[in-house]
């Protein structure tokens, strides 16, 4: 897993690529926290994410209550194998997927 | 002949002790009459004899003869004439005597004695109290009133005889009453005459008796003793004949009760013989279709496979099957047979009803299922289709329960369909038998356009199936008691360590001895099918790693590599990562573990991954469902990653063996 952070203004873009599994989620986590701060945008984008699993969903639930307290928060470029991951666990349905 | 001593000598002794009884009562009764009309005649002929005397007498001398003592020529005179009278007359003796003292002293005037009785008279002025004191009162009322005396005297003594005694008083010509004549007649005819009386009447009543014995008996002989002893020859004849003979019977043409008998006894040999005929009949038409039966039994056989060992250059698994039929043919069948090198199809099933219908139904079932399997179906597909042609033409309305498996002989997956049909029981490698409880489908045949669920079960080198129709857990004792499904589990966990054959064998003995004397109600199906090996074992690809997560990398590594081996594509690729990611993950952060084995092989229609762990004990599909609608705010963290398993994989089995946790994974390609 790689992950690419830019700060835009008050917007954070990440762009992560290789999978998040059990063992690369917690780094996805520390990179969010730190990297966040008081962005009123968090996008995310998953254009070369190969998949995602369960851990990485819990950091992806703990950011969205944090953006749901300070701002927007968007994943963008889901590919086909990740979207099915949010699907099953009804995670397309409390995530903004652009 | 013992029916005829009997009842002639019971009717015979009957009328002779009628006869006997009757015999004395006239004899008595004869003796009793003769006797009085005897003793009558001898009284009245004493009295005739003493008015005789009377008018000889001359009264008014008495006193003086008594007085003096003297007698005369008149008494003379008179003596000799009661002498004479005596003998003339035969009277034993003639007396005239005054009474004195309350008539108790007989003073004699005369006595007149017959010669023959060899006394000698009493002489005028004899005096003798020798009155019979219970004649005193009698003699007194005749001395005073000059009448007759009502009594009738009589005695009987040994020295004299039986004699009567006529006793009047005498007046003398004043009218006084001076004296009295006493005459006492011996009734010397009276014994020999009614001994000659009885003797007559018994002879005449003996000889009437005989004769009516003699017609009697032959009348009994004629017309009972004879006509019932025919009658009773005849049945027994009949009975060792069979062939009537109505001729005997209809000579004894008797109106009575007799006759009647021998009417009935011919109309019951005519309906005998009739009877037998038919039955007869019916026994040759039942032997006929008892013949027919029993090569329907031996086709109907001839169909299951009864061949064992039936692929003995298969080690991977063994089957044994049984079936033992209530009826000559029976409703139940089992199947197995190879769809492809690497499939085995087992069936097992049960017709409703019993007997020819059931068994033509069977065979058209059994064949159709075969058919469809051997299309490559699945067991689902097949019955569906099967469903719907059975119920084509089902005028009869019968129905079937099918238990139907497909079992993969490489990767131990064994798809199953059960519509309506006994749950399969299951021991797992070591372990006990359980019985496989799922919700069944509808019975196959019962209702047109019904769909089956499919379900799957993994079975590993060690594992047992066992199926089996209802009349193993139904069977019944003479109590009307069931076998029951839990007796059946016992029976089969004492047999697991057999072999398939001899296992099937315990249980049989186990329903039999249970069963007892009652007669099997149902047929009685099992199958059993073990476990080995996995078919080109080799074929298995396999990761062992220690149970640390840094291992993931090779993990999943590990997968990729597989998978696009197996020429599995993108999705089917992350998906299968995912799962692995998380079982291995749970297996690492919960479980305890020291090193992980994950196993990878595909059969034609699936990939299938088994995680070998030997931490706690752990069943992941036991995890409850999360709640996947709550808002963001309101998730719990957890859970999500079994949740993930299960939507991605098409199976999912966990099992507990040797101290290892094993979670079987299959998806479908």
């Amino acid at each position: 897993m790689t992950i690419d952070k830019k700060h835009d203004g008050s917007s954070f873009f990440l762009t992560v690529s290789g999978r998040v599994d059990t063992l690369t989620a917690p780094e996805l986590d520390k990179a969010i926290k730190e990297g966040l701060g008081t962005s009123s945008a968090l996008v995310i984008d998953f254009s070369d994410l190969d998949y995602i699993s369960s851990a990485g969903l819990r950091v992806l639930l703990a950011a969205q209550k944090v953006m749901n307290r300070q701002g927007t928060m968007t994943i963008r470029n889901v590919k086909p194998a990740v979207m099915d991951v949010f699907e099953v666990t009804g995670f397309s349905s409390i995530l903004t997927i652009e | 002949m013992k029916m005829r001593l009997g009842l002639s000598a019971k009717l015979i002794a009957s009328v002779l002790m009628l006869s006997v009884l009757l015999c004395i009562t006239i004899s008595y009764m004869g003796y009793r009459e003769f006797t009085t009309v005897l003793e009558d005649q001898y009284n009245r002929s004493a009295y005739e004899i003493a008015e005789t005397v009377k008018t000889y007498l001359n009264p008014d001398e008495f006193d003086r003869y008594l007085s003096t003592g003297e007698t005369d020529e008149e008494y003379d005179r008179i003596e000799a004439l009661l002498d004479s009278l005596v003998i003339s007359t035969d009277t034993y003796t003639i007396y005239v005597t005054e009474l004195s003292d309350g008539y108790t002293t007989s003073t004699y005037i005369y006595d007149a004695i017959h010669p023959d009785t060899g006394f000698s008279r009493y002489e005028l002025g004899y005096k003798a109290e020798d009155m019979d004191p219970q004649y005193h009162e009698e003699v007194a009322r005749m001395m005073t009133t000059g009448e007759r005396s009502a009594v009738y005297f009589y005695s009987y003594s040994e020295a004299s005889g039986a004699h009567t005694t006529a006793a009047i008083p005498v007046e003398d010509s004043s009218g006084a009453i001076v004296a009295m004549i006493g005459v006492e007649k011996a009734m010397t005819a009276l014994n020999s005459a009614r001994l000659t009386y009885v003797l007559h009447v018994f002879e005449v009543t003996a000889a009437a008796v005989v004769l009516f014995l003699i017609i009697y008996i032959y009348f009994l002989r004629r017309s009972v003793i004879t006509p019932i002893l025919t009658i009773a020859d005849e049945a027994q004849r009949f009975a060792q004949d069979n062939v009537e003979q109505l001729d005997v019977l209809e000579a004894i043409r008797s109106n009575d009760e007799i006759g009647s008998l021998a009417s009935v006894i011919g109309q019951m040999e005519t309906d005998i013989v009739s009877y037998v005929e038919n039955l007869t009949a019916i026994t040759a038409e039942k032997e006929r279709i008892s013949a027919e039966l029993s090569v329907a039994t031996e086709i109907q056989a001839g169909m299951l496979p009864s061949v064992f060992p039936p692929y003995p250059d298969r080690h991977e698994f063994d089957i044994f099957a049984s079936m033992t039929p209530a009826r000559e043919v029976g409703g139940d069948f089992y199947d197995f047979f190879l769809v492809d090198d690497t499939h085995i199809a087992l069936v097992m099933a049960d017709v409703s009803g019993k007997g020819v219908p059931a068994a033509l139904f069977m065979v058209i079932a059994k064949t159709m299922i075969k058919n469809r399997c051997l299309l490559g179906e699945d067991p689902a597909t097949v019955l569906m289709k099967v469903n719907d042609q059975l119920c084509e033409n089902n005028e009869e309305g019968l129905f079937v329960t099918v238990w139907l498996g497909i079992y993969d002989i490489s990767t131990g997956r064994l798809d199953y369909v059960n519509a309506g049909h006994e749950y399969p029981a299951v021991a797992r490698a070591g372990g006990m038998f359980t019985l496989v409880k799922e919700k069944t489908d509808f019975v196959v045949a019962g209702m047109e356009g019904l769909s089956y669920h499919p379900r799957t079960l993994f079975l590993s080198p060690g594992d047992r199936l066992f199926l089996y129709t209802d009349g193993v857990p139904e069977a019944t004792d003479g109590s009307s008691t069931l076998f029951g499904e839990d007796r059946m589990v016992e029976a089969l966990n004492a047999g697991r360590g057999l072999d398939v054959q001899s296992m099937l064998a315990h249980m049989k003995e186990s329903v039999d001895a249970f069963v007892g004397e009652a007669e099997a109600f149902d047929d009685m199906t099992m199958l059993a099918f073990d476990v080995r090996a996995y078919a080109g074992e080799d074929d298995v690809r396999h990761i062992s790693v220690k149970a640390e997560l840094g291992q993931l990398e090779d993990v999943l590594s590990f997968v990729e590599e597989v998978l696009s081996e197996a020429g599995a594509d993108g999705p089917v690729a992350s998906q299968a990562g995912v799962c692995i990611d998380e079982l291995f993950s749970n297996i690492v952060f919960y479980g305890g573990a020291s090193s992980v084995t994950i196993e990878f092989c595909r059969d034609s229609s699936s990939y299938i991954f088994r995680l070998i762990d030997d931490g706690r004990m752990y069943d992941p599909t036991a995890a409850a469902e999360p709640d996947i609608t709550l808002s963001a705010d309101d998730r719990a963290i957890g859970g999500l990653g079994i949740h993930i398993v299960r939507k991605f994989m098409d199976h999912m089995s966990y099992e507990h063996r040797d101290g290892k946790n094993i979670v079987t994974l299959v998806k479908n390609a």
